[in-house]
C-alpha cells in the first residue's frame, strides 16, 4: 500500500461502498476498512461506516493491537480484545500484492463462510482502486513532465531568437542602407560578431546540459589546484573589471591541498559563477573569490555587491531557465549557466548553493569533496 | 531633430538600437523605452505617430501598454504596432484583441518594418 492511496478520493469511495454492503452482508452495524502502511507498521483508517464510526482512530500502530498483527500475519479473521474502541470486534485480513493489504473490523462475529467468499472480493476491490489511482498519478506525472518540456522548449526558442533576431536585422540593415559612413559598419559587424557568439555559446550550453542530464558527458579527474583556477579567472576578468571599475580580489587558505575533480569542467562552473557575478555587480562594485578547507572539502566562494537573490528564488536560480525569466537579460546570461554548474558539482559529489554575502549582494559557494565519492558521476569515465 | 516621433519599446538593447536606426534614418525621431512603463509614459509625453512595441518586456508588458493607450481617449487613435515572436500564436491574437493596429512577428523582415514606418512618416 503506498502513502497516497491515503489521499485518493478512488479509494476512499471504493473502500466505503465495500463497508456499506458488508454492514448488510455480514450483520454488523459498524464496519471499518483500514490500510496497512508496511514502513510505518501503521493501520489507517480509509472508511468507516456505522453509527460508531467518527469513535475510531483514523490511524493505530500493529503493535498495540496483537490481535490485529495476528490477523495481519496469519490471514485468520480473529477477535480484537485489546484495542480500546475497537474491541469486541472482529478483524478480518485483507491480502495484497505483495504485503497484507489491510483489516476490515466488524463488531460481530462474521459467518466464517461468508468471510472466506467476501474477504477475496474486497481485497480486489480495494486493491484495483489503488492500481487506477496510481495509474491516474503515474498518468499527469507523465503529463507534467510533457509541460516541463514544451515549457523548456519555448525558452530554449526564446533564447536563440533574440541573438537570431539581432545577426539578422544587423545583416539587414548594412544591405539597406549602403550610404551609411564606415563607422556605422564596423559597428553593425561588431554586433553580428557578438551575437553570432553569443548564439554558438548558447548552443554549446544547450549541449552541454544535455550531455549532463542524459550522463554522456566524459570527465577526467586528475588532481586540480584551486589557487590556480581562481587566479586565471581574477585575471581573466581584469580587463572588464578595469573597464567597469570593478574591484576583483582573491583569498586562498595557504597550501590549500589540491582535490580530484575534472579541471575542465570546474573551470566552467567558476567560469559561470564569475560571469553571474560580473553580470550583477553595479560599477565601482567588486567581486572576492575565496578558497578554504571545510568539512571533507574544500568550500570556493564567489562574492558580489550586485543586488543580492531574495530568499524564494535561491533554489530555483539553479535550475535550467529560471535565470532568463526575471533578471534582465541585457547581461547576455543564458539561463543556463547556474544549471550547468549546479549538474557539474554534483557530478563531483559537490554542492552548490547561494546566500547572503556579508556586504549585501549575492554569495554563491561551493562545497567539492577532496575526492568524489564512490559512484560519483565523475568517476563514470574511469570505471 | 524636429521630426515626427516614433516610441520604440523592446527590453533588448541592440533590437531597440537597430528600431531606433531605422527610425531615424526614415527621417523619423525615435523616443526609445526598454520597458512598457517607459514606453507608456514616452507616448503620453511625445504624442508621437507610431508606437513599436516588444510583447515580452518585463514589468508592464506590450500588450498592457496597448490597453492603457487604447483606454485613453486622448491616445485613442495612435497607431501601434506589437512585435510578438514566432511561435507564440496566442499573442498574435491578444494583440489585436488589446487594440493593436497590427502585429509583425520577430525575427521580421527589416525591409517590410522599414516601409511600414516610413509609410507613417509620410502620412
Amino acid at each position: 500500500m503506498t502513502v497516497n492511496a491515503l489521499e485518493s478520493a478512488t479509494v476512499h469511495d471504493t473502500a466505503a461502498r465495500l463497508c456499506n454492503s458488508l454492514r448488510g452482508d455480514l450483520g454488523a452495524e459498524n464496519v471499518a476498512l483500514w490500510l496497512h502502511d508496511a514502513h510505518q507498521g501503521l493501520l489507517r483508517r480509509v472508511a468507516a461506516v456505522g453509527p460508531r464510526a467518527s469513535e475510531l482512530p483514523e490511524v493505530f500502530a500493529r503493535q498495540v493491537a496483537p490481535q490485529c498483527d495476528e490477523a495481519l500475519l496469519t490471514g485468520r479473521t480473529v477477535p480484537v480484545a485489546d484495542l480500546g474502541l475497537l474491541s469486541g470486534f472482529a478483524a478480518i485480513p485483507l491480502a495484497g500484492r505483495e504485503q497484507p493489504l489491510g483489516l476490515i473490523t466488524l463488531d460481530s462475529q462474521p459467518d466464517p463462510e461468508k468471510v472466506q467468499v467476501y474477504a477475496p472480493h474486497v481485497a480486489t476491490a480495494v486493491n484495483n482502486a489503488i492500481m487506477a489511482d496510481e495509474l491516474v498519478r503515474a498518468n499527469s506525472q507523465l503529463r507534467a513532465v510533457d509541460q516541463q518540456k514544451s515549457e523548456f522548449l519555448n525558452v530554449v526558442a526564446h533564447d536563440l531568437r533574440t541573438p537570431l533576431t539581432c545577426i539578422r536585422t544587423y545583416t539587414d540593415l548594412l544591405r539597406m542602407y549602403v550610404d551609411e559612413p564606415p563607422e556605422t559598419y564596423r559597428d553593425f559587424l561588431t554586433i553580428i560578431a557578438e551575437e553570432t557568439e553569443r548564439l554558438g555559446e548558447l548552443l554549446d550550453n544547450f549541449l552541454d546540459l544535455a550531455r549532463i542530464e542524459n550522463a554522456t558527458i566524459r570527465y577526467e579527474v586528475e588532481p586540480v589546484d584551486l589557487d590556480e583556477i581562481l587566479e586565471h579567472f581574477a585575471n581573466v576578468y581584469l580587463a572588464k573589471a578595469a573597464a567597469e571599475a570593478i574591484i576583483v580580489g582573491r583569498r586562498v587558505q595557504p597550501q590549500l591541498p589540491t582535490i580530484q575533480a575534472d579541471r575542465r569542467r570546474l573551470e566552467q562552473v567558476f567560469s559561470n559563477l564569475m560571469s553571474n557575478a560580473f553580470r550583477h555587480t553595479p560599477r565601482g562594485g567588486s567581486v572576492m573569490l575565496a578558497a578554504v578547507a571545510d568539512d571533507g572539502g574544500v568550500r570556493v566562494i564567489v562574492d558580489d555587491t550586485g543586488p543580492g537573490v531574495p530568499k524564494e528564488d535561491r533554489a530555483r536560480i539553479f535550475e535550467r531557465f529560471r535565470q532568463a525569466r526575471n533578471a534582465d537579460r541585457s547581461g547576455g546570461g543564458t539561463g543556463l549557466g547556474l544549471a550547468i554548474a549546479k549538474a557539474i558539482v554534483a557530478d563531483h559529489g559537490g554542492r552548490i548553493w547561494v546566500e547572503d554575502a556579508p556586504g549585501g549582494g549575492a554569495r554563491f559557494c561551493v562545497h567539492l569533496p577532496w575526492q568524489p565519492p564512490p559512484g560519483a558521476a565523475v568517476l563514470r569515465g574511469d570505471q | 531633430m524636429s521630426g515626427k516621433v516614433v516610441v520604440i519599446a523592446d527590453d533588448e538593447p541592440r533590437l531597440l538600437a537597430s528600431l531606433a536606426f531605422i527610425v531615424q534614418r526614415e527621417g523619423g525621431q525615435p523616443v526609445s523605452a526598454p520597458d512598457g512603463l517607459a514606453a507608456l509614459a514616452a507616448i503620453r509625453e511625445h504624442r508621437p505617430v507610431l508606437a513599436l512595441l516588444d510583447v515580452m518586456m518585463p514589468g508592464m508588458d506590450g500588450l498592457a501598454v496597448t490597453r492603457a493607450v487604447r483606454a485613453d481617449l486622448a491616445l485613442a487613435a495612435l497607431p501601434i504596432v506589437v512585435i510578438t515572436a514566432l511561435g507564440q500564436a496566442d499573442h498574435e491574437r491578444q494583440a489585436l484583441e488589446a487594440g493593436a493596429t497590427r502585429y509583425l512577428r520577430k525575427p521580421f523582415d527589416v525591409a517590410a518594418l522599414r516601409d511600414l514606418i516610413a509609410g507613417y512618416l509620410r502620412a
